[in-house]
């Protein structure tokens, strides 16, 4: 039967370390002798592994400098600040440390930027463009009204291009609004019709006061001195601006846009009173009453401003208009 | 921070590591203090007890902890790891060493020479010390690894192994043929041996 060894040969470090030989156990003996020629050889060994083992230092233990370990927690520090500067080394730390991630860095930051820029500018015309909405409405608003004030400049002007005067279709849609409805524009018209007939009287009277006033305006001219011409000239122009141009400011401020539109459309109604011609040709149109109406208000109000102080503005016209009412 | 320096003393080397893997300044401060005197140590006996070189490879040695940590894989013996990456370090030294070693063999004086005298003979510890380094640098870098960190760095067979990156039974059998080898190179140093046994041995008793 064959003897299983209990030891395995690299046991012999502690068998040699431990036991002599004459400690060993017969199948230690055995498995000693397998390895090594003899007792002596094993009693050797074993004192020159001790002598190694229990050999005291052949001096004191090297002690690491304290340099060293300075060097080493500097070399730590920059490590660990490197880590989190690595992308950023480009702008707080000199280029020539990693000039490639320093450029990638910085070209990083300049897209960013540049589309943060272009962000901004892209709200700020959302912005504007908001902002010009409102504005075109006033804009809207502020056409009609030079519209109607280009339609207050003399009447030779208004009858070279009449087809230009012709309302376009949004301003037709916006007059449609601003105009009243079939049944109102019916007692409207009856009642305009009436207020023609009591009108015309007076306004023959009104022509009449003018050719009267026409001729004795000749009669002083001609007795003026040039200087005496100035001076009534001065107070003709303060005269025709002083009162009314005041009055006329103050409505202007005092009114609101929105009102000053439907004055507008009071003034078109009050104003085609005032041209009897163009009035008596609307009259007998009967269908093209409302279309022909827009133009005969628009062309009367340019002769009831070129025959008054030719105003410049809509409400010196209504105010104008005010005065003719009140007088009538 | 004496606080502090308690916490880091009572953590092991494998949770320490991790801190400095973290960059935890105080954790690898920790590890230093522990292991840069052995590891000082060690390479001054491995490699021709030069002192300056000794520090350097120490100082290079922590450096690699610094700027690779994450080479360290969790969960493995923080030791022998550290001392693998020594030994791996002074066989590359040998490599680069190799003539200087061969300068060192032919400087080696025949201690073992047939005409031994009775002054060599009667060698004291210092001289024994110096006839066992001789013999060490006759030891193949292998045998020299095992040699040192068995019997000087007192890592078990196991954390050899480990370090070493082979099996227990290798690192036994290195050791005895080691044993056996420097048995041949000091033999003529028995009679100092005995005399050390018996000093030790009264130490002792």
């Amino acid at each position: 039967m064959k003897r299983k060894f209990k030891y395995d040969p690299e046991d012999l470090e502690s068998l040699l370390l431990n036991k002599r030989f004459d400690e060993l156990y017969p199948e230690e003996k055995e498995f000693v002798l397998r390895h090594m020629d003899s007792a002596e050889e094993y009693a050797s060994m074993r004192k020159t592994l001790l002598s190694i083992v229990e050999q005291p230092d052949s001096g004191p233990a090297i002690r690491p400098r304290s340099s060293t370990k300075r060097k080493l927690m500097r070399e730590f520090e920059d490590e660990k600040t490197a880590t989190w500067q690595v992308w950023l080394n480009g702008i707080f730390l000199p280029f020539n440390r990693r000039p490639v991630l320093s450029y990638a860095t910085l070209a990083v930051i300049l897209i960013v930027g540049g589309l943060f820029f272009f962000n901004q500018s892209d709200t700020d015309k959302v912005m504007l463009a908001e902002n010009k909405e409102q504005p075109k409405e006033e804009q809207q608003e502020a056409d009609k009204t030079d519209d109607l004030e280009k339609n207050l400049e003399p009447a030779d002007n208004s009858s070279e291009e009449p087809e230009n005067e012709l309302p376009s279709a949004e301003t037709e849609e916006e007059l449609e609004e601003e105009l009243p409805s079939v049944d109102e524009s019916e007692t409207i018209q009856s009642t305009q019709k009436e207020e023609i007939e009591i009108n015309e009287d007076v306004k023959e009277d009104a022509v009449m006061d003018l050719q009267v006033a026409e001729a004795t305006n000749k009669t002083t001219k001609d007795m003026e001195t040039p200087a005496d011409s100035e001076i009534s000239n001065e107070r003709k122009v303060t005269a025709a601006e002083s009162e009314p141009s005041q009055s006329t400011e103050e409505l202007a401020e005092s009114i609101q846009p929105q009102i000053v539109r439907e004055e507008v459309a009071d003034e078109k109604l009050t104003v085609t009173e005032t041209n009897t011609d163009s009035f008596m040709m609307d009259d007998q149109m009967g269908n093209m009453y409302e279309q022909t109406t827009m133009q005969s208000q628009d062309i009367v109000v340019g002769k009831e401003a070129r025959l008054e102080v030719e105003p410049t503005s809509m409400s010196k016209a209504s105010f104008l208009l005010q005065n003719l009412h009140t007088s009538m | 921070m004496s606080l502090f320096n308690k916490k880091y003393r009572t953590l092991t080397d494998e949770q320490l590591m991790e801190l400095v893997a973290e960059k935890d300044k105080q954790a690898f401060s920790e590890l230093y203090d522990r292991y840069s005197t052995a590891l000082v140590n060690y390479f001054f006996r491995m490699l021709w007890k030069d002192r300056e070189k000794s520090e350097d490879f120490m100082h290079d040695l922590f450096t690699k902890l610094i700027q690779k940590p994450h080479l360290y894989q969790s969960g493995r013996n923080f030791k022998t790891w550290l001392y693998s990456i020594a030994n791996n370090m002074c066989k590359n030294e040998y490599r680069k060493q190799e003539v200087r070693k061969n300068t060192v063999n032919m400087d080696t004086p025949n201690a073992m020479g047939e005409d031994g005298s009775e002054a060599i003979r009667s060698m004291d510890r210092k001289d024994f010390d110096k006839e066992l380094e001789l013999a060490l640098a006759e030891l193949d870098e292998k045998k020299r690894a095992v040699f040192e960190m068995r019997f000087h760095e007192d890592l078990s067979i196991k954390e050899i192994s480990e370090a070493l990156e082979c099996s227990e039974g290798t690192v036994k059998s290195r050791i005895f043929y080691t044993i056996k080898f420097l048995n041949g190179k000091l033999k003529h140093f028995e009679k100092a041996v005995n005399a050390i046994l018996l000093i030790i041995c009264s130490m002792l008793y």
